[in-house]
């Protein structure tokens, strides 16, 4: 479809906005009011300006305590810290590097129970078990 | 009475409360309107025509005519209604777009707006100018001063008033182009 140009010509130039009706009847009586009131106000002191300002600092302040308040609050609400969940990167690899030494003295204990425990599942069963699975002959046998 | 004579009076005439009552009856209505461009609510242009006349009168005793009286006043006007766009932006956190926008929404409902469909998308086209080409589009187009009296009420030389003016046509009737 053509565009059809759009020319700004005198005929948009009429106002299109109003007001009620009489309103500049009475505008300047209004006007002539409203500054003779602000004429009777004394000018406002440092403290009445900063009044605002001061309001804001005020509540500002407030709520960083409240806030401040309210954490120290459910912290002291909540659990104690399970030993278990290191708290920093730094706890963390410590607690790995105990956990590997935990490692290696269980695999060392799981080696060294089929001498010692009486109750452990003797050779037979294994190859019971491994014969159920999958597992081929000459792997059970090497394995041995 | 003339401007300067008008000014005389409020200085010298012993009743500068008479003198303001006239500058008063003389401006208002010019004043209003341009107001009421910049802010297009019917009730925020009538307070702040109402606290432009509050400056007007403290800053009176001050005016010694270096410029003219009514180009003065079109300053305070302006000052006082971009003072009112930028409080309602930051009392709402609002960016200027969004505040075009709100006000550009406000004309559809706007029981003071009697314009036909093209004034209504011309007014909504006008919202979308920088705030400054805005001012000096309806300055020049709406209210036919001279770039002479609009670079004194603005502080913006004349040849940049121009520019600014042609650009704002320009992309007004971009924006208006079906």
């Amino acid at each position: 479809m053509k565009k059809k140009n759009f020319t700004l010509t005198d005929e948009f130039r009429r106002n299109a906005f109003t007001t009620p009706d009489g309103y500049f009847e009475s505008l300047s009586v209004r006007i002539i009011e409203t500054v003779a009131a602000a004429k009777r106000q004394p000018p406002l002191s440092w403290r009445q300006a900063l009044r605002p300002q001061m309001a804001f600092a005020a509540g500002f302040v407030a709520l960083v305590i409240a806030g401040y308040g309210g954490v120290r609050l459910l912290d002291s609400l909540s659990p104690a810290t399970d030993p278990a969940v290191p708290a920093s990167l730094e706890d963390f690899y410590a607690a790995s590097l105990d956990m590997k030494h935990l490692n290696e003295e269980t695999a060392l204990h799981v080696i060294h129970s089929d001498e010692t425990n009486d109750h452990s599942v003797n050779t037979e069963d294994i190859i019971n078990y491994l014969a159920s699975t999958r597992m081929s002959l000459a792997d059970i046998a090497s394995l041995e | 009475m003339t401007d300067k004579e008008l000014v005389r009076l409020f200085h010298e005439g012993g009743n500068p409360n008479y003198a303001f009552n006239l500058i008063v009856r003389k401006y208002q209505e010019r004043l209003y309107w341009h107001i009421r461009k910049i802010v297009v609510s019917h009730d925020d242009a009538d307070d702040v025509l109402q606290n432009a006349f509050v400056k007007a009168w403290s800053a009176l005793p001050d005016f010694r005519g270096d410029s003219q009286l009514f180009t003065w006043l079109y300053r305070i006007a302006t000052n006082e209604a971009l003072t009112f766009m930028k409080s309602k932006r930051t009392k709402f956190f609002l960016p200027l777009a969004d505040v075009e926008h709100q006000l550009s929404n406000k004309l559809e409902d706007d029981p003071y707006f009697n314009g036909n469909e093209i004034q209504k998308k011309l007014q909504k086209a006008i919202l979308k100018l920088p705030q400054k080409q805005r001012l000096i589009f309806n300055m020049r187009y709406f209210d036919e001063m001279k770039y002479e009296d609009i670079s004194s009420a603005l502080g913006t030389s004349v040849g940049a008033l121009k520019a600014s003016y042609h650009h704002a046509v320009k992309k007004l009737e971009e924006l208006l182009t079906e």
